[in-house]
């Protein structure tokens, strides 16, 4: 039999449904595999010992008492650390929230509760969700489970590292840009951008509202929408979720890729992407095609603009929703009781990557440079009408992730343009509001995890899983099954 | 992968660095200022590659579907004043601590 932790949700769930494996038993194997492998991954901010072993016990209870539960009832998880949990530090890796103990729990969090899953921790990220590596983190460094020398991605790292190296069940990310998509893809786990609107943001701690979501990563597909039909709804607390029938997104799980229209837009696969990760996702899409699937290319010029677009409006975004942090609600405040407190508050708190986005953010916004910001909407909207476009003759959208593999720690430090330039292949489903899905495709010339993405119509999270399960059985037994493994 | 140098020949927009963190309140060391203001101009540089697109249309528009999302008129439970304040950045009796915002000498120090 497998190792504890080695077990998918699936397996998990069945095991803790049928009474074989224990939700304490379960908590303590992954709490030790966390004290084995924390050192090198370095993926936690905050273990939550104590409240693992309580929850997992109150499982063990009601399921002695026969009660019936939820699915993931007794799954041990962990969750990036911009999202709310009540009593429980909520730091978004930054000084300026550092030591802050959220009143509440953000909508994802309660989900979880009402699932009866068993929080272990929080999870380190880029700063307040700004940055690709991981690297922006004000306290600590997450290392790559596939390669220690390398990054895990960002800025959902630690969420996409803790489950590549088996140290939790799955986890909760969010992706404004691809925050969640391109970490799973270098450390090789599945990882959901929902839909816009179909997973309330309320508690998660913003950066660029219009794009913000928060999804899924787990090591393998069926497990990505378990957690996927746990956490979506609408909710009244969050203007911008959206009512929607939260129809079981693995309920087609295996009906297969037959008949499927598969467009692969060829901006997404210019110059830019290494010949690696190109040719290990054509082989891909061409195993779809052998599938049954019908594949094409197909051109949506807007998206060569998608980057600049959402770098204009990400960074206006983020300076405004990040004015909110002047030590004086919540948070850490530095001064001497001046009126400049908020300065310097500010100038402590933050670091170099969030200043340097604060401040592109409130040039664009100054005036001067609104038609700027107009354009960018403008531009987000062609991107919508050329996926619009294409989503009617085609099911959905096919390609890389990211231009590249995991890159070694420090490589790219001193170069933002190049590190924003990394999510030109995820941006574009932010800008339109669809949902994508990041998978392991195969490995590239060294060994590490290439990752591909699928684009699909608003609520048809389905069809995503549904191709990249035909997809990842197709890979069983070929020795690339393995890539969403340690 | 395209080099830093491709949006070269596009527009240099100088950049007033104290302005800006003046306005985002925020205080740039000297020694930053340099670096800051090279970076900015540079991503502001390869962004005004959106003023070449052609977007001829009436306005923009958000990501998904806009229509009001209304709620009925009455009080619902909300946080404890207590518990607020316990984590606030300051505090003095049952109200936040707010630095002074006035200018020196114009507000009651506390």
């Amino acid at each position: 039999m497998k190792e504890i932790t080695g077990l998918t949700v699936f397996e998990l769930s069945s095991l803790l449904q049928r009474g074989e494996l224990s939700a304490v038993e379960t908590a303590k194997a992954y709490l030790a595999q966390i004290q084995r492998r924390e050192n090198v991954v370095g993926a936690y901010l905050t273990v939550t010992e104590e409240t693992a072993l309580l929850q997992a016990e109150r499982v063990d209870a009601l399921r002695q008492k026969g009660e019936a539960l939820p699915p993931l009832a007794g799954v041990p998880m962990a969750l990036k650390d911009n999202l709310c949990t009540r009593g429980i530090p909520t730091t978004c890796a930054s000084r300026m929230l550092e030591g802050y103990t959220p009143l509440y729990d953000a909508f994802v969090v309660e989900k979880l509760q009402e699932q009866q899953t068993v929080l272990l921790g929080k999870l380190n990220m880029d700063e307040f969700a700004m940055g690709s590596s991981n690297e922006s983190s004000s306290f600590r460094v997450t290392r790559n489970p596939r390669d220690p020398d390398r990054v895990p991605g960002g800025s959902s790292g630690g969420s996409a590292a803790a489950v590549a190296a088996e140290e939790a069940a799955f986890s909760l990310g969010s992706d404004t840009g691809g925050s969640l998509r391109q970490p799973a893809a270098f450390c090789g786990v599945v990882g959901l951008r929902p839909t816009y609107g179909a997973v309330s943001r309320y508690g998660m701690v913003p950066f660029a509202s219009s794009l913000d979501q928060i999804g899924p990563l787990a090591r393998d597909i069926r497990d990505c929408g378990m957690v996927m039909n746990a956490i979506m709804g609408q909710d009244k607390r969050d203007a911008t979720s959206l009512p929607h029938d939260c129809a079981d997104c693995n309920a087609r799980l295996e009906e297969g890729v037959k008949g499927v229209r598969i467009a692969l837009p060829k901006e997404l696969f210019g110059e830019e992407i290494v010949p690696d990760v190109k040719q290990v996702v054509l082989r891909a899409a061409g195993r779809l095609e052998g599938l049954g699937a019908h594949v094409e290319e197909v051109s949506l010029p807007s998206l060569a603009h998608a980057l600049p677009a959402y770098c204009v409006l990400s960074s206006a975004e983020a300076s405004s929703n990040l004015a909110r942090f002047d030590g004086i609600r919540y948070g850490v405040r530095t001064g001497e009781e001046e009126e400049d407190d908020c300065i310097a508050t500010r100038t402590a708190g933050f670091g170099n990557e969030v200043k340097r986005r604060i401040l592109l953010g409130t040039l664009l916004t100054s005036a001067g440079q609104h038609e700027l910001y107009q354009k960018a909407l403008r531009v987000r909207r062609l991107v919508k009408e050329d996926f619009q476009r294409v989503l009617r003759d085609f099911d959905v959208l096919l390609s890389p992730v990211s231009p590249n593999t995991a890159h070694r720690l420090g490589e790219r430090r001193r170069n933002p343009a190049q590190l924003y330039r990394g999510d030109l292949c995820t941006v574009p489903a932010s800008l339109a509001g669809l949902p994508a899905l990041s998978l392991p495709c195969g490995e590239d010339g060294e060994g590490l995890p290439v990752g591909l993405q699928l684009m699909g119509r608003a609520f048809d999270e389905g069809l995503l899983l549904r191709c990249g399960y035909a997809l990842e059985q197709s890979m069983v037994g070929k020795g690339e099954k393995d890539c969403a493994r340690v | 992968m395209k080099q830093d140098t491709d949006y070269n020949n596009t527009k240099q927009t100088p950049v007033d660095v104290d302005r800006l963190a003046q306005l985002a309140r925020l205080s740039v060391p000297p020694t930053q200022r340099e670096t800051l203001e090279r970076e900015l101009e540079d991503l502001l540089a390869f962004l005004s590659q959106l003023e070449q697109v052609d977007t001829d249309m009436p306005k923009a528009d958000p990501p998904a579907a806009v229509y009001n999302i209304f709620r009925e008129d009455m009080v619902t439970p909300s946080l404890l004043r207590e518990e607020l304040l316990e984590g606030a950045s300051g505090a003095m009796g049952e109200f936040f601590h707010v630095p002074g915002g006035t200018g020196q000498g114009e507000g009651e120090k506390s």
